[in-house]
């Protein structure tokens, strides 16, 4: 069995490096994210799991931060969308937003970048309807979704062998 | 300083349960919607004893810790299509990937999205907690002590459960029945990420035009899933036909107005829904005297 506190720290993979975060075991992922570690590619909508603008990948699966209690996730491997942007993947799918036109605001893209990555590596080669419920949690004001789906079919056709 | 806790198996859990004043968290996607940083949590994720998905002769045993995600990808066991239904239709990805079954139970929310499949299947949870009579015996192994119930038992009111303070459910136990027609609709705003206005779960087991099994269950419409055994067993053995037993809905119903719909949209949606299914349980009941 492990305690867990803010002495002993949490300590977990950020962006493929070993960190310990020294927040409160119940402080929501989120805060610990752009407080402690001040990644704020990591945009706070709603806190309650509606939006998905908070969305990261815990070892590779899609979920909304500000329902994960730091706690809930020691040892565990957090990718946010500052150590995806390194990626090559990363590049077919910045091309493919800026192509389509599905950024206008930005403040949905980090969550619909890193819900399009978990959706490729589970469906390379996804229907539109398949996009429609890869991206479903994650909202977006501007756009009107259309050009993300055409984002999201252009990235799997220009990235075809990435995923 | 508050502690938390990350058991490495169910007796670990059980004993922290007896010891300390813990909040079992398994998903988090109720409890942090309104987090206490300084909350002294048990988290049960990684728990192998209750991630486990397998049969028995009788039942679909599936562990309190298995999200909804690993319910509809898991491919060891042919569960319900109707519970898969329901999954389907929780949030989205994000949630999916978090949010799991016991969490949708031990919630007790009436708009659980699971809750009326697991009340039409006949589904029973079951609670493990070390018994008290050796818990200060160092030299033996403690011993876990289970006790089962029906959901529909256990399951009080609204987030009201009678798990005792020291009692983890760890499973859910689904009968394997063979039901020959099942339904299942969510009602909500839009198809993803909304709580349902209300929802409704069917099941009939249709043999030779002989009704033997039938179940309806009604979420979204009073402070836990609605269930009616006694119109249940009048349809069952001829009393009601499908339109008499809408009427015995109507009076049972008693559906609210709050921020997410009317009284009267649920009530009437409801009913539409009984008695869509209920004709469809008779035309197959029809059909099988006419195959006899």
């Amino acid at each position: 069995m492990q305690i867990i506190n803010v002495q002993t720290g949490i300590p977990f993979i950020l962006n493929d490096r070993p960190v310990r975060s020294l927040s409160a075991p119940g402080t929501r992922l989120l805060d610990v994210l752009r407080q402690e570690f001040h990644l704020t590619g990591t945009k706070c909508g709603c806190k309650e799991g509606e939006c998905g603008a908070c969305a990261v990948l815990i070892n590779g699966r899609l979920v909304t931060s500000c329902l994960v209690a730091v706690g809930s996730i020691a040892h565990q491997a957090v990718l946010t969308i500052e150590g995806y942007r390194k990626t090559e993947r990363f590049a077919v799918l910045d091309e493919a937003f800026a192509e389509m036109a599905a950024v206008q605001c930005g403040f949905c893209t980090p969550g619909m970048v890193l819900a399009t990555e978990a959706l490729l590596s589970e469906h390379p080669h996804p229907s539109p309807e398949e996009i429609r419920q890869g991206l479903s949690g994650n909202l977006c004001r501007c756009t009107g979704y259309q050009a993300l789906v055409q984002a999201v079919s252009t990235a799997a056709q220009k990235g075809a062998g990435l995923w | 300083m508050v502690n938390a806790y990350v058991p490495a198996d169910l007796g670990e859990a059980l004993r922290l349960l007896q010891e300390k004043t813990v909040i079992p968290y398994a998903g988090g996607t109720d409890i942090m919607v309104h987090p206490q940083a300084e909350a002294a949590y048990l988290f049960l994720r990684q728990l192998p004893e209750l991630n486990q998905i397998c049969t028995t002769d009788q039942y679909f045993v599936i562990g309190s810790a298995v999200t909804y995600q690993a319910l509809l990808t898991q491919t060891a066991v042919r569960l319900p299509d109707i519970l898969l239904q329901a999954c389907r239709q929780v949030a989205a990805p994000p949630i999916r990937n978090l949010g799991t079954l016991g969490g949708n139970i031990c919630n007790a929310s009436p708009a659980g999205d699971t809750l009326p499949v697991l009340y039409a299947l006949d589904a029973s949870v079951r609670l493990a907690r070390l018994e008290p009579a050796v818990r200060d015996c160092q030299n033996l192994t403690p011993t876990i002590g289970y006790r089962i119930l029906p959901l529909r038992q256990f399951i009080q009111g609204v987030r009201r459960t009678c798990r005792r303070p020291e009692e983890l459910l760890i499973e859910i136990l689904i009968p394997q029945t063979h039901d020959t027609l099942t339904y299942y609709e969510k009602i909500a705003s839009r198809k993803a990420q909304a709580i349902a206005k209300l929802s409704f779960a069917g099941a009939a087991s249709v043999s030779q035009g002989q009704l033997q099994r039938l179940a309806l269950a009604f979420g979204s419409v009073g402070v836990t899933v609605v269930r009616d055994s006694l119109i249940e067993a009048k349809i069952i053995n001829g009393s009601y036909d499908p339109e008499a037993a809408v009427q015995a809905y109507a009076a049972l119903l008693r559906p609210i107005t709050d921020q997410r719909s009317t009284a009267s949209y649920r009530k009437t949606v409801c009913l539409n829904l009984a008695r869509d299914f209920l004709t469809a349980v008779q035309a197959q009941v029809t059909a099988g005297r006419r195959g006899r």
